[in-house]
């Protein structure tokens, strides 16, 4: 029976001894340069606006980064997309007008294949103010069919 | 923890009045004058650590937070008198117990840009860990420096003196006669100096916003109504914040669990949070209800002190925050609790292990035993949460700064001299270099899970 002593103490200490054993992993990963979820270094601009991170937005803008450049999405809680997207598509849903007028006030631009895809995921939130944004942006004659656009995997 | 950025809001501002003082004693006598609040230290503090950090002030004011951190941690280790397996058991428990209550994420997230939070736990960890020892004039003049500081940093650093007053009631062997004397009239000075000489006074319902219900009310709404009687408000905080601790509800006085039930969210993570504070409440309050006849007869062992002097932190904590609740004001009571905690388990244990080694460990037994194993996998899950809420705070943080001077332009405190300018141009971009971790990328709504 004493095993059973054993078993009680064990189940007390268990989250205590899970939660150091997980501090030594974490910080080993860390020394080894392993991040335990994304390492936001790998963060593309496109990424960050579909992650609405506007610090690293900042960040990739000032280093220099193309408003305009596609780069590869991966899917995450905000979109379900998992393919190359330039900035302004990946923001495209967005409730946060200031995600869009950042890439808009860097250069971002709409052509005739893009506009309808993110007009029509600004329009799906709900959201005016990123609607009238992108508005300012209608490539002249363009008007987006909605049913027939394709999703830009906005989760909102 | 290292992530985290210091914040825009609560930590920028004052150390751009630091800049400002020339000296830590300029500083200090710059606070004296405030309404509501005594804390001259807490300023004084602020403003040595920005002229000591030669421009580095991420490394100086985040290297002192992680010493707090870790001080924090090796007392509550120290503090637990730890010398058997049964003890390493409860402990491991304890630890996950201090860093799953949510007392603790706001002294590790937060910056101001010092804890001072944290620093009254350290303090009041500190005086309990010299109390345990035995009487010796340094150890009890250390403890009386912690007091005095304590107190010229922040309110709750009056908390130390309930810890030396019931370390001296209960016979904890640190406390001498001598020395709680020492600490009583030290605040008899303290309270003199407030209301008499400076007339500082208290916090009035316009401070701050506190939780009401279901619900945060605004100081407008707050004076709507309880301007004519504050006092139903009062009692509201006060039992709030013991609720906060021993049942995670309410938290910041808003009862989440019910305003989560009308708004249809998920309540997952929070009836975690209740059922393991739930558990190891009763498990203290079992533990005492047990020593009830030893403290009638004033017979108290390191077990009683622990517990005895964990309650009237918690009721002296409460008391203090009358006039508005958050987490981290009860940051000195959620501490505790977890060493309360340790003890009681550490009782239990060994009230058990006869049972389980005669064989007659009984439906009883297993019943116990499987309710502390559903508390040790809430705290467990509540500990990985603090991880997670950390990564959370820092993806806010650093988007705080971004447009952090028209942030300054609404508050009204635009840097006017060129050594602020390159100040906040330099966190700007300590901020922004910080990239760090977007939870955002996980499959999973961590809110849900860790509320």
């Amino acid at each position: 029976m004493r095993c059973l002593a054993w078993v009680a103490e064990l189940v007390v200490a268990a989250p205590g001894l899970a939660l150091a054993l997980a501090v030594v992993v974490l910080l080993a990963g860390r020394a080894a340069g392993i991040a335990p979820f994304v390492e936001g270094r790998t963060v593309t601009l496109a990424e960050a606006a579909a992650l609405e991170d506007e610090a690293d937005m900042v960040r990739l803008l000032e280093a220099g980064a193309d408003p305009n450049a596609a780069s590869f999405v991966r899917r995450t809680r905000l979109r379900d997309v998992h393919r190359e997207l330039t900035p302004l598509e990946a923001a495209a849903g967005t409730r946060h007008p200031s995600v869009v007028q950042r890439l808009l006030a860097a250069g971002a631009s709409l052509d005739a294949d893009t506009f309808g895809p993110v007009w029509c995921a600004a329009s799906a939130t709900g959201s005016a103010e990123v609607r009238a944004l992108i508005e300012t942006h209608r490539p002249a004659g363009v008007t987006p069919d909605c049913g027939a656009a394709a999703s830009l995997g906005s989760r909102r | 923890m290292l992530d985290i950025p210091l914040q825009v809001t609560d930590s920028l501002i004052p150390i751009l009045q630091a800049l400002d003082h020339r000296s830590a004693l300029g500083a200090l006598l710059s606070s004296v004058d405030a309404a509501a609040y005594l804390r001259p230290l807490r300023m004084a503090q602020i403003q040595w650590l920005v002229n000591i950090a030669g421009g580095h002030y991420f490394l100086v004011f985040k290297g002192l937070h992680l010493a707090l951190v870790v001080a924090c941690v090796a007392l509550m280790v120290l503090a637990a008198q730890v010398r058997s397996r049964r003890d390493v058991a409860a402990l491991a428990f304890g630890l996950a117990v201090l860093t799953g209550m949510p007392t603790f994420l706001g002294t590790v997230w937060e910056a101001y840009p010092i804890n001072h939070f944290l620093e009254m736990v350290v303090a009041c960890l500190a005086v309990f860990v010299l109390a345990q020892r035995p009487a010796y004039w340094l150890g009890e003049l250390a403890a009386l420096a912690l007091f005095a500081a304590a107190a010229l940093t922040l309110e709750s650093g009056l908390l130390v003196w309930v810890v030396l007053a019931v370390a001296w009631l209960t016979g904890m062997p640190g406390v001498p006669r001598r020395t709680v004397v020492a600490a009583t009239a030290l605040l008899g000075a303290y309270l003199v100096l407030r209301f008499g000489v400076l007339g500082t006074g208290l916090p009035t319902l316009i401070e701050r916003s506190t939780g009401f219900g279901l619900r945060t009310l605004d100081p407008p709404e707050l004076l709507a109504r309880f301007g004519h009687w504050p006092l139903p408000l009062y009692a509201y905080n006060v039992l709030s914040a013991l609720g906060a601790v021993t049942l995670s509800q309410p938290r910041a006085g808003v009862w989440t669990l019910p305003a989560a039930l009308v708004a249809g969210q998920p309540v997952l993570g929070t009836a975690i949070n209740i059922a393991s504070s739930a558990i190891t409440t009763g498990v203290i309050v079992w533990c005492g209800a047990t020593r009830w006849t030893r403290w009638r007869a004033r017979r108290f062992e390191p077990l009683d002190h622990t517990l005895l002097v964990a309650l009237a932190l918690l009721v002296a904590n409460a008391v203090l925050s009358y006039g508005y609740t958050k987490d981290e004001i009860l940051s000195p009571a959620g501490a505790f609790y977890a060493l309360a905690a340790v003890a009681a388990l550490r009782d239990g244990l060994a009230r058990l292990q006869p049972c389980l080694e005669a064989g007659a460990s009984g439906v009883r037994a297993v019943v116990l035993m499987a309710l502390v194993a559903v508390a040790a996998g809430g705290w467990g899950l509540r500990a990985i949460g603090l991880h997670y809420r950390c990564h959370q705070m820092a993806l806010e943080v650093r988007n705080e700064w971004v447009d952090v001077d028209r942030w300054l332009e609404r508050q009204h405190a635009t840097p006017t001299t060129d050594e602020a300018r390159r100040l906040v141009s330099r966190l700007r971009q300590d901020a922004l270099d910080h990239a760090t971790a977007n939870p955002y990328f996980l499959a999973l709504q961590g809110t849900v899970l860790f509320p």
